[in-house]
């Protein structure tokens, strides 16, 4: 390599770091202009639909937050959303508040178990040094055995039939209140919501917190070395993670108006890896491109027989570790360097 | 602040793998500013040794005092922060990150002694590195990374600076260029170098402590090290 | 006392269970470091040989025979066409695995139904011990997982193979300095880890439900159980099963059975928080 390519490489390894590249960044653009105005064009139906997998999306997104920034698989990330969506249920049909602390309190009760369960559970692993692949499995079973505990305590849960009539959200604000029932607004509302959380954790990821995080995963005995307390930025991001999931989970109950025990289990938590590998890991955006492609394949799929999709799904696993161990996406980029190099050859 | 007394003081320090003992009852001392080099054959302990001044594994016997503290056992990121700093031998650096990222991920905490932290520019115009700041590190040729990681040992504002063989796997230029860089960029902190190039030893002119088979036998400045016929027997006649 | 004695027994049926289904997957996590997640379905591919050979007339000593064959042949067949080529990338392996699991579910599924499959017990009637009246075929796996624990210890203590699979659960680049073929060693111990497991699903079958999901349940447990016994050795299965199997059946007696596994996962927790490399290290 002459040191004039060698400079063009790193001009466009430096290009590639930026992150508005600009085509990509309109595409984003376009994407959300076209789903702020969905509920121009679409029916109730469609909108509501819409808004699930956007808050599936969403989900997805605090699975690559942790996945994708610290190499940190968890394998039981339905255990957070389920326990924000059952926290939401319970707290709004068990405790006979007046609406509006109801929601207020579903929300904040159901995000804060998820962020209360990571806590415990992250400290004792994380700070014990367990990483990796051990903390995969104990997050595995951790989603056993809530699905197991959500059907087993059937007197708060609800069983295997979970509850229903989990009310929409409803906001008060000195004295004037609004319940977030009509679909559109509803709709609005998720969207701004996951733009927000989105763009918080791109900016600050983008940032030097996102290089530490980058750092650790590289090498984390250097990083401890450089000073970092590595042991709590792990744990923060898995709680932080936690708590985006349970979020979502809890915003999820308010929209479907019921809870059951496959929001916990372990084959939503399946389902959001794979979101996360379509949309490709680490991207931020990624998640919610992924979420979308994968409801879409698994309407496609489940329409001519409800029990391929799991065999899908495990097919989709297997491909995916021989194929593009690096994201659905990441073979767009590979497609491009073999039709570059094609180029030059002919 | 404790002037009068060295900045790190390790007393008697043992350190034992199972049967074998890697490290026996070894004392040294490091004023402040003060450059020490350790030599010794392969395998007499060096990079163990310091791995106990840094914190990567605890002695099983003695006491490392550091500017008053006592710092043995105490956690690896809280040993950074209060000054020690560290090179690996091999160069670990965060490939996926810039060199300008590296340096700013390593800028942590306060500056000691009223000293002005440094700063980013500062540490890339010391090191030579300015040009390459945002090339990726992963990217870098051998003695650059070597250069980038005194570098981002520098941006934890240390007082005692450990590097580990920093030479080694260099060109001849490229030892007697970090040779230069470490009096230039480092001139007002302490240093220990592991080394095992004599050339880079002798460019930097300073008092030397041999270690073999884990005890130390000699010390004192490197042209007496030089001179001494029982560290010849051990080590350098062997060349 | 007669409650006494049952609770104990119930206990060391668990234990038993938790042994035979941890002990294969301890020394594949050990030796090679893989998280296999599609170990459950060797379990439920030897508790379907049960299934399908009493449904073809056969008996129960046949296919407990049968089943460490058929579950030797899947591990080898699994090692060599997909382990093999992730041994470097942990994560991989999970989601490999991961999706076998999932795979051989749906084929199952598929082949034979959603409906759990019939099996029978070899043995029936109970046995009085100290004044309890207790089932025969709880106390023969008991007694069965006994001689394989003492049959795996030898195994691992006084054959080649067992030295060859502890050097390389030592030490990997020393071992295969020392010409040990460490890929042998590697695709043996995992027909091994399989095989172990089908014969677990042969004895399990009797006493649960058989159908395609039945391996996760017995996945998770088992993997508290390793990280909690530690690594690599009999030993440490042994007390990990000892710890959660027993923690478990005391509790249920007086906890519903959720509460008692959550509260087990806390433990296992806990327990990693101060003994990082479990029970028993390597």
């Amino acid at each position: 390599m002459s040191a004039q390519d060698q400079i063009s490489a790193a001009a466009r390894a430096t290009a590639r770091d930026a992150t508005f590249a600009r085509p990509k960044f309109v595409l984003i653009a376009a994407g959300w202009l076209v789903l702020a105005s969905l509920p121009f064009w679409a029916g109730a139906y469609n909108i509501a639909t819409i808004r699930d997998v956007l808050l599936f999306g969403l989900f997805a997104l605090s699975l690559d937050f942790l996945w994708g920034r610290t190499g940190i698989l968890s394998f039981g990330h339905a255990a957070f959303f389920g326990l924000g969506a059952y926290g939401m249920a319970i707290v709004t049909i068990k405790l006979g508040l007046d609406p509006a602390s109801a929601s207020l309190l579903g929300l904040l009760g159901g995000t804060g178990l998820a962020m209360l369960a990571a806590l415990v559970v992250g400290y004792f692993l994380i700070f014990s040094g367990v990483r990796g692949t051990y903390l995969t499995i104990v997050t595995l079973a951790l989603t056993v055995i809530a699905q197991h505990i959500a059907i087993g305590w059937s007197e708060v849960t609800g069983g295997d039939s979970g509850l229903i009539g989990v009310p929409p959200l409803t906001f008060e604000l000195f004295g004037w209140r609004y319940a977030l029932s009509d679909p559109s607004q509803f709709y609005w509302f998720v969207l701004l919501l996951a733009s927000i959380i989105l763009l918080v954790l791109w900016r600050v990821l983008s940032g030097r917190y996102g290089h530490i995080l980058t750092a650790i995963e590289d090498n984390e005995l250097r990083a401890r070395t450089i000073g970092h307390h590595t042991d709590r930025h792990l744990l923060t991001v898995f709680v932080v993670s936690a708590g985006i999931a349970g979020l979502a989970g809890a915003i999820y109950a308010t929209g479907t108006g019921f809870v059951a025990p496959d929001m916990i289990g372990l084959m939503l938590s399946t389902e959001v890896i794979m979101w996360v590998a379509v949309g490709g890991r680490g991207t931020l955006v990624g998640p919610f491109i992924g979420a979308f492609v994968v409801w879409w394949l698994q309407q496609k799929i489940s329409s001519i027989d409800t029990k391929l999709w799991p065999m899908f799904i495990g097919l989709f696993f297997i491909a995916m570790v021989f194929l593009f161990p690096n994201g659905v996406m990441s073979l767009g980029e590979r497609g491009r360097q073999l039709r570059a190099r094609l180029w030059r050859r002919a | 602040m404790t002037t009068g007394t060295p900045l790190l003081d390790a007393r008697a320090l043992q350190r034992r793998f199972g049967g074998l003992t890697a490290i026996r009852d070894v004392s040294l001392t490091v004023e402040r500013q003060e450059t020490k080099c350790i030599i010794g054959p392969n395998g007499a302990g060096k990079s163990t040794f310091l791995n106990l001044l840094c914190g990567t594994l605890r002695p099983t016997a003695g006491q490392i005092v550091f500017d008053g503290i006592d710092v043995t056992g105490m956690p690896l990121h809280r040993i950074a922060r209060i000054g020690i700093a560290r090179k690996f031998q091999v160069p670990s650096v965060f490939g996926r990150l810039t060199v300008r990222q590296n340096l700013s991920v390593a800028e942590i905490g306060t500056a000691h002694d009223g000293k002005a932290p440094n700063t980013v520019a500062e540490i890339l115009h010391k090191l030579d590195l300015t040009e390459i700041a945002d090339r990726s590190a992963g990217d870098l040729a051998h003695g650059q990374k070597q250069w980038l990681e005194i570098g981002m040992a520098m941006m934890t504002n240390p007082k005692l600076l450990l590097l580990d063989e920093p030479t080694a796997g260099m060109t001849v230029e490229e030892s007697l260029k970090t040779a230069e860089l470490l009096r230039t960029a480092c001139a007002d902190i302490a240093v220990i170098a592991i080394e095992h190039d004599m050339r880079f030893v002798r460019a930097l002119d300073c008092h030397t402590v041999v270690l073999h088979q884990g005890a130390l036998i000699a010390e004192g400045p490197f042209a007496d090290i030089e001179a001494n016929p029982m560290v010849r027997d051990v080590y350098l006649g062997r060349q | 006392m007669e409650q006494g004695v049952t609770l104990i027994l119930n206990s060391l049926t668990l234990i038993s269970i938790l042994v035979l289904v941890s002990l294969g997957l301890a020394i594949i996590f050990g030796l090679m470091n893989v998280i296999n997640l599609a170990h459950g379905e060797f379990v439920t591919i030897g508790a379907y040989t049960l299934a399908l050979t009493q449904a073809m007339g056969g008996n129960y000593w046949v296919a407990l025979v049968m089943a460490p064959l058929i579950g030797a042949m899947f591990g080898l067949l699994i090692e060599k066409g997909m382990i093999r080529y992730l041994y470097e990338k942990p994560t991989s392996i999970i989601l490999a695995t991961w999706g076998l699991g999932m795979v051989l579910q749906q084929g199952l599924q598929l082949v034979f139904g959603a409906a759990p499959q019939r099996v029978s017990s070899p043995i029936s009637g109970a046995v009085d011990i100290l004044g309890a009246s207790y089932p025969a075929y709880r106390l023969m796996l008991i007694g069965f997982s006994i001689l394989i624990i003492l049959a795996c210890y030898a195994l691992l203590r006084f054959t080649r193979f067992g030295l060859d699979i502890r050097a390389v659960i030592q030490d990997r680049s020393m071992a295969s300095a020392l010409g040990i073929d460490t890929e042998r060693v590697n695709a043996r111990a995992f027909a091994l880890g399989a095989a172990l497991a089908a014969i677990a699903g042969v004895l399990i079958a009797p006493l649960t439900v058989v159908i395609a999901q039945m391996g996760i349940n017995y996945l998770a447990r088992s993997f508290f159980v390793v990280i909690v016994g530690g690594i690599g050795g009999v030993g440490g299965v042994v007390a990990g099963s000892t710890l959660v199997g027993g923690l478990e059946g005391f509790m249920n007696y007086h906890l519903p059975v959720t509460v008692s596994q959550a509260l087990v996962l806390v433990a296992a927790i806990v327990i990693v928080r101060f003994r990082p490399r479990g029970l028993v290290p390597a």
